[in-house]
């Protein structure tokens, strides 16, 4: 697929949906244009920015999109962040802990109250989104 | 709320917010399938919402409108009418799992258990990542909750080895699980039963001529 396909898809599935429409695009063209190092970790915040939208609930349905099976350009990871330090934490970790389980640090072994509080998401980009940077350039 | 980086805390208090995270973690079958009954879910209120402008509609405009929602909106890899073991009414796929749907308008319990043994001796293979699917019911002609009920009793009364349970869901009077041994691979699988509920029978107008 190459960026061409890419922006021809998302027209055909969101053309009833302007303003995600144009977030996708926007998104796609900067992520096909970004240099590399601007790639490695996007942030939530990175996400509204490229797709110009001000508010976070505007960028939930532009996440979906892009990370489903559709055309998925995004893969979100998630970081446990304490004291200056970060350690990627497993999906299903996340999965277990936003239904009630408790969650150990990784560095002390101890419960961390309100763990939910101290990890967040953020994006890479897929091996569907790399293809379309190297057929881009 | 600010787009700066958030914390889970805050996110999943956004609307749609929790959603986005259960459907960014899910990466097994059981969690999935979760995630897709949600949604679902979801694409059955909007029926139901506009349900005055579905009474024409035949089964397969309401489930093209469902697997619209399911391909456009939410990025799922979803057909209508494939060809696996005859034409499934929907088949969703991601990450090598498959959950398959067969839809009815409900006329009458023998047609939903048509639909029932069309889906788990046609198209439903059974095995692993491709045992879960779902019997959806259009109804028309009112009271959703009751015709959902009596299927669930007829189901049960036809098939006594198969296990119902309640479904764990806003909608759970619209909906149930039954689950079963699959004839072909001897091992279980789970259908969700759903309703929709599409009676629409406006009497306001009956009282002006009173």
């Amino acid at each position: 697929m190459n960026p061409a396909d890419a922006e021809a898809r998302i027209r055909e599935d969101l053309d009833s949906n302007v303003e995600i429409l144009s977030a996708c695009l926007s998104i796609l063209s900067s992520i096909t244009h970004a240099q590399a190092c601007d790639l490695r970790r996007i942030s939530f915040a990175a996400i509204g920015r490229m797709a110009g939208l001000e508010s976070a609930e505007d960028s939930l349905p532009v996440i979906t999109y892009l990370t489903g099976d559709r055309l998925p350009i995004l893969e979100a990871q998630f970081s446990y962040i304490a004291d200056d330090e970060e350690e990627i934490i497993p999906n299903e970790v996340v999965r277990n802990v936003m239904a009630g389980a408790d969650f150990y640090s990784p560095w002390t072994g101890e419960v961390v109250p309100n763990a939910l509080d101290h990890i967040y998401t953020h994006f890479v980009i897929s091996d569907k989104a790399k293809q379309l940077i190297g057929a881009a350039r | 709320m600010s787009i700066e980086n958030l914390p889970l805390s805050s996110l999943k208090l956004l609307p749609g917010g929790n959603r986005l995270l259960v459907r960014l973690t899910a990466d097994t079958y059981d969690s999935f399938v979760n995630v897709l009954h949600e949604d679902l879910d979801a694409c059955f209120e909007y029926l139901e919402a506009n349900r005055e402008l579905r009474q024409s509609d035949s089964e397969d405009r309401l489930t093209v409108e469902i697997v619209g929602q399911l391909k456009q909106l939410l990025a799922y890899t979803v057909t209508h009418e494939s060809k696996v073991g005859g034409h499934v009414d929907i088949l969703v796929s991601r990450l090598g799992f498959s959950w398959f749907g067969e839809a009815k308008i409900h006329s009458s319990y023998k047609v939903l258990y048509k639909g029932f043994q069309q889906l788990c001796t046609r198209y439903l293979p059974g095995t692993a990542n491709a045992n879960r699917g779902g019997v959806i019911v259009y109804v028309k002609k009112g009271n959703c909750a009751r015709v959902m009920a009596n299927w669930r009793e007829r189901l049960q009364a036809r098939r006594p080895a198969l296990v119902t349970s309640p479904c764990a869901s806003p909608r759970s009077d619209q909906a149930f699980h039954s689950q079963h041994n699959h004839e072909g691979s001897g091992s279980a699988v789970y259908v969700r039963h759903m309703g929709v509920a599409l009676h629409f029978s406006p009497q306001d107008r009956d009282i002006d001529s009173e």
